[in-house]
Order: C-alpha cells, then sequence, then structure tokens
C-alpha cells in the first residue's frame, strides 16, 4: 500500500512528506521532553517539590 | 518508520495541533493543581520555605528542674569541716557523694542548673526536691533529724555536717543515708541563708541522727526519689552552721522546683549579635522583630538571595518552630 511513493494520500501528503511530518514532530517533542526535563531537575533541587 | 503513516490519513493541520493541546492541556492540569492542592508551593513563594530548617526545642533554661545538674561541683572548699564531719561521715555510706570532703565549700554553682543564674540560694534548684516529697522513705530511713525544725524532719533531710562550710552543692551527693543507691541524687544542703529557696530549711541536726550526712560532704539530701533519674540539686551557697551541728537541708521539692522556673526569665541576645551570627551563616537580615515575647522573627535573605523567614530562639539565636509550624 506504500509501495508508490508518489502516490497522494487523501489527506494530500506522500509517504515522504509525511515522514517529513513525523520526523519534525519527533524532534519537537525531544526539544520540549529535554527542557521540560530540566525544568524539573531544578525545580526538584531548588524548591520544596520532592521534599 | 510506519509512524509516519499516520500522517497518510490523518491530516497534520489537525493532528499536530490535536496532539500538541494534549500536551498542553494535561501540563497546565497538572501544574494547576499542584498551584492549588498543596501548601508547600504556595509557602515557597511566601519565602517560608527554606526558613529554619528542623525546630530545634532549645531547652529552656527554667525547667531546671527536669533537666538534672549533673554536673554540680562543688568549687570551694570550706573551711573546716571536719571535726563533725567525721562523725556523720563515718556513718554515711554515701560514697559518690560529690561531696566535698573539703569543709566548706561554698555551693558549687551548678552550671545546670538553670537556676544558674539565679543566685545559688534561690536557685537552689534543688530539682530533686521533688524527689523529696516523695515518700523516699527507704533513702534516709536513718536520716533522723532531731533538728528542731519539724520541716526538716519530713524532709528526707540532709546532714549537713560539714561544720561552716558552705553550701555544699554536691550534686549528686549521694543520698547518704540513703541506702538506695539510686535514689541518691541530690544533696543541696543548704544553710540559713538559703532561706529563699523556701523550700530549703536548715535545720541543726545531730551529728549522730546525721548519719546521713555523707562524710565530707558537707550535705547531702537524701534523694530518696527511688528513680535514679532525678538529679540532684545543687544548693550552691548553702551554708552549713557550726561544725558540730548539721544542718539538714528540708528541701520541699516542689517549691524549690519552681523557685528554679521563676528564676529563668527570657534573655535577649543583642541585635547586633543576633546579626552577627546569621551574617556568619551567609545570611543578610532584613528586619528583626519579636513574636509572641518568645522568638525573634527574622526575615533575611541567603547567600543566593532567597528570601528566608525563620523564628530563632532569643537567647542563641538557634532556628526553633515558630508559632506558624504549630
Amino acid at each position: 500500500m506504500t509501495d508508490d511513493p508518489k502516490k497522494v494520500w487523501p489527506t494530500g501528503l506522500t509517504m515522504a512528506e509525511a515522514e517529513e511530518v513525523q520526523t519534525q514532530l519527533v524532534l519537537g517533542t525531544r526539544v520540549f521532553g529535554g527542557i521540560a526535563l530540566l525544568a524539573h531537575f531544578l525545580a526538584a533541587a531548588a524548591t520544596p517539590w520532592l521534599g | 518508520m510506519n509512524n509516519s503513516k499516520i500522517w497518510l490519513v490523518v491530516n497534520p493541520s489537525l493532528g499536530v495541533p490535536l496532539l500538541l493541546g494534549t500536551v498542553a492541556v494535561s501540563s497546565f492540569a497538572v501544574h494547576y493543581a499542584i498551584v492549588t492542592q498543596t501548601p508547600w508551593l504556595a509557602d515557597y513563594y511566601e519565602g517560608a520555605a527554606n526558613a529554619a530548617p528542623a525546630p530545634l526545642v532549645v531547652a529552656a533554661p527554667a525547667p531546671a528542674a527536669e533537666a538534672p545538674a549533673p554536673e554540680a561541683v562543688v568549687t570551694e572548699a570550706a573551711v573546716p569541716a571536719e571535726p563533725v564531719a567525721d562523725a556523720a561521715a563515718v556513718e554515711a555510706p554515701a560514697v559518690d557523694a560529690a561531696a566535698v570532703e573539703a569543709p566548706a565549700a561554698e555551693a558549687a554553682p551548678v552550671e545546670e542548673v538553670a537556676a544558674v543564674e539565679a543566685p545559688a540560694v534561690e536557685a537552689a534548684p534543688v530539682e530533686e526536691a521533688a524527689a523529696v516529697e516523695e515518700p523516699a522513705a527507704e533513702p534516709a530511713p536513718e536520716a533522723v533529724v532531731e533538728a528542731p525544725a519539724a520541716e526538716a524532719a519530713p524532709v528526707e533531710e540532709v546532714a549537713a555536717e560539714a561544720p561552716a562550710a558552705e553550701a555544699a552543692p554536691v550534686e549528686e551527693v549521694a543520698a547518704v543515708e540513703a541506702p538506695a543507691p539510686e535514689a541518691v541524687e541530690a544533696a543541696a544542703a543548704a544553710e540559713a541563708p538559703l532561706a529563699e529557696a523556701a523550700p530549703v530549711e536548715a535545720a541543726p541536726v545531730e551529728a549522730a541522727a546525721a548519719e546521713a550526712a555523707p562524710a565530707e560532704a558537707a550535705v547531702a539530701e537524701a534523694a530518696p526519689v527511688e528513680a535514679a533519674p532525678v538529679e540532684a540539686a545543687a544548693a550552691p551557697e548553702a551554708v552549713v552552721e557550726e561544725a558540730p551541728v548539721a544542718e539538714v537541708a528540708a528541701v520541699e521539692a516542689a517549691p524549690a522546683a519552681e523557685a528554679v522556673v521563676e528564676a529563668a526569665p527570657v534573655t535577649w541576645m543583642p541585635l547586633l549579635d543576633l546579626a552577627t551570627q546569621l551574617n556568619t551563616l551567609g545570611y543578610t537580615v532584613l528586619s528583626v522583630s519579636r513574636v509572641d515575647d518568645a522568638y525573634y522573627l527574622v526575615n533575611m535573605t541567603d547567600a543566593n538571595g532567597m528570601p528566608v523567614v525563620s523564628y530563632l530562639d532569643p537567647a542563641t539565636g538557634t532556628p526553633v518552630a515558630g508559632p506558624a509550624a504549630e
């Protein structure tokens, strides 16, 4: 079903385009997660959070 | 990656906002709950979170009564106690008696005795006094007081043999007579001067009677208290009268205890000293106020500039649990 890389799917994207969207989303999620992780470490260290 | 195929059937213009929106809403909900449902975050923002670590319980000086004055030491040796002492001494089993052999000693200012500040006399922190009240019968079985002093009698007695000795603050003067080793703790001999110590009255006792009297020890109170724990209170300046006579310190515990308590007023360390102490610890004092006549409430910032509010002991400047903590 994805054999044809040129096929335009109902969403208007081709397989290559879908992978591009996915790649950017994963990248954004990683950046967001990294920032959040850092923020939580700081919160744990500098505030009464977690005792 | 097969995961990317989702975008072949789900329009990114819907899927991406839905994904990000879900993350944003859930994250907001969690943090909102923390802000509204927990007390520590609000306290933290108000600057109280890092305040006084653990409430230290500072032993009030007053409670001398409870606090045993183990260390009471007899400082001065008295003069000539010998004549009398011996007699009593002989019988006196009290070995431990911290008694001062030296004849009259002045009462050793027991440091611990909260009473310390107070003139020894009043202080007469005879804690054990309490013990005294107790029947302590055992201890002073023999303590026979012929002494006219009626009071003395009730009391377990202490016989002070040392002549002229001044107070024998011997703390643990062992209960001389008191066979009960445990019991023995305090012995405060008081002389007339101790009058204030109301509780303690000296009554001349016959030497003989004074078995109790620890040998050298000027005074010994039988601390009949079974509870060894009782600590003897030192009767600082108790003075023994004439050699031959032994004084009995009739100590009534209760009164003595009270006296001690009263003797411990709240003392406030100078603000300059307090500020210096806090600066040494890295804090910058912003303001200081007295709360409930029992604490110093200090607003300050720590080395990192974080605001800190702490209740401090008025005498030592150490953190204590303030009213808020209760």
